[in-house]
């Protein structure tokens, strides 16, 4: 027979119905009865620590105290749940210097929140005229700069233009000079040879 | 009244009969005493969780179908609010069996010992032993207080904790043979190895 199982210790420990072949194995087993020892020793331990009962106290337990006790939990529920549905629909609880009240003010919530809103447009306005004038501001500077740059452009190509007119004028009275000298060349040699009177 | 079956007692109730509540709480009221405070081992604690758990019995009686006896709906719940009860005060994380390796004991060691009663004498032994009881698993703990403490039938536990037998003689055999197992380490330690 292989050794004893878990359920079959028990068994043994507690004095449960079991076969007869288990203590028949058991007296022949060494194993086992080291095993079986350990159980005991491990359950005397467990008994030997079991809580002292002396020291046991006894609720009060009825029938009409717990229905009372659910009443007042169901009270404090339905309580916290007007609280909520009231804070819902504007109520408000307030404090008046040292006392404490409930209070309709809906219509000073709705008031409240209109002004909070009318702030809060203001607020949006100022926003996007500042945004405007940012946007403006950097495009003027945009422009500027364009401007300058074109004047610079101009500037430079007026200067090269009248450069290019003087060079131009220079080169053009030079050509002048020389017909002119070529001409005057001409017509002493024309005088010379008596083609001209 | 006092002679009707739970079943009865428990329609009567469901009817909103107080007498029958109360017969069939004044039944159990020791029993689930005895067993939460076992479970916790704190008086004041356990008189606040039986409260609870007759509270929690009472609000929820309306919907008890009696598809399991009355008396195992009614320990099922009380295991369950301690096991809760364990969980919340993390006690398993508190003891662990590391804390006991820290201190020299060896849960797995075997063998043989004499003389339990000189041991257990010691308080400090004591302490230690119920240190141990508290760090075994829920299931092995509970298994330990309905059985050892409780002397409930197998049949019986295995009927308010939903499982077979053979798991809940097999979780004994474990929470026995850890705590038979700190003996022998803890007499070596403290007396030298027996003789």
């Amino acid at each position: 027979m292989t050794h004893l199982q878990e359920e079959q210790f028990i068994d043994l420990l507690l004095g449960e119905p079991r076969s007869v072949t288990l203590d028949e194995h058991l007296a022949k087993c060494l194993q086992c009865q080291q095993q079986l020892a350990k159980l005991e020793k491990g359950m005397a331990l467990a008994k030997l620590v079991e809580p002292d009962m002396a020291q046991v106290k006894y609720p009060s337990v009825s029938y009409g105290g717990y229905k009372q006790k659910a009443l007042k939990t169901r009270l404090v529920w339905l309580a916290a749940a007007a609280m909520f549905i009231l804070s819902l629909l504007g109520f408000r609880l307030e404090s008046n210097k040292g006392s404490w009240s409930v209070q309709l003010s809906l219509l000073g919530k709705n008031q409240e929140q209109s002004q909070q809103i009318a702030a809060l447009e203001q607020r949006l306005l100022e926003a996007i005229e500042l945004n405007n004038k940012m946007t403006q501001s950097q495009l003027d500077a945009r422009f500027h700069a364009i401007y300058q740059e074109r004047e610079q452009d101009f500037g430079d190509l007026r200067e090269v233009v009248v450069r290019e007119m003087r060079d131009l004028e220079t080169s053009n009275s030079q050509q002048l000079i020389a017909v002119r000298d070529e001409f005057k060349g001409d017509l002493e040699k024309f005088k010379v040879e008596g083609k001209l009177q | 009244m006092e002679n009707l079956l739970d079943t009865e007692l428990v329609k009567l109730a469901q009817q909103g009969q107080g007498q029958a509540f109360d017969i069939l709480i004044a039944r159990y009221q020791k029993k689930v005493t005895h067993l939460v405070y076992r479970y916790v081992n704190d008086g004041d604690v356990a008189l606040d969780l039986v409260q609870d758990i007759f509270f929690k019995i009472f609000k929820n009686l309306v919907n008890f179908k009696g598809e399991s006896k009355f008396s195992s709906w009614l320990f099922r719940i009380a295991v369950n609010d301690c096991v809760d009860h364990i969980r919340r005060l993390k006690v398993r994380k508190e003891h662990s069996l590391d804390h006991f390796r820290e201190f020299g004991f060896d849960v797995a060691d075997t063998g043989e010992s004499s003389d339990i009663e000189a041991l257990i004498v010691n308080k400090e032994t004591q302490s230690r032993v119920r240190e141990l009881l508290n760090s075994l698993p829920e299931n092995q703990r509970t298994v330990v207080v309905m059985k050892i403490y409780q002397e409930m039938k197998f049949e019986e536990i295995a009927d308010i904790l939903g499982d077979p037998v053979s798991t809940i003689k097999s979780r004994l055999y474990k929470a026995l043979n850890t705590l038979g197992g700190l003996l022998r380490r803890q007499m070596f330690i403290e007396g030298g190895p027996p003789t």
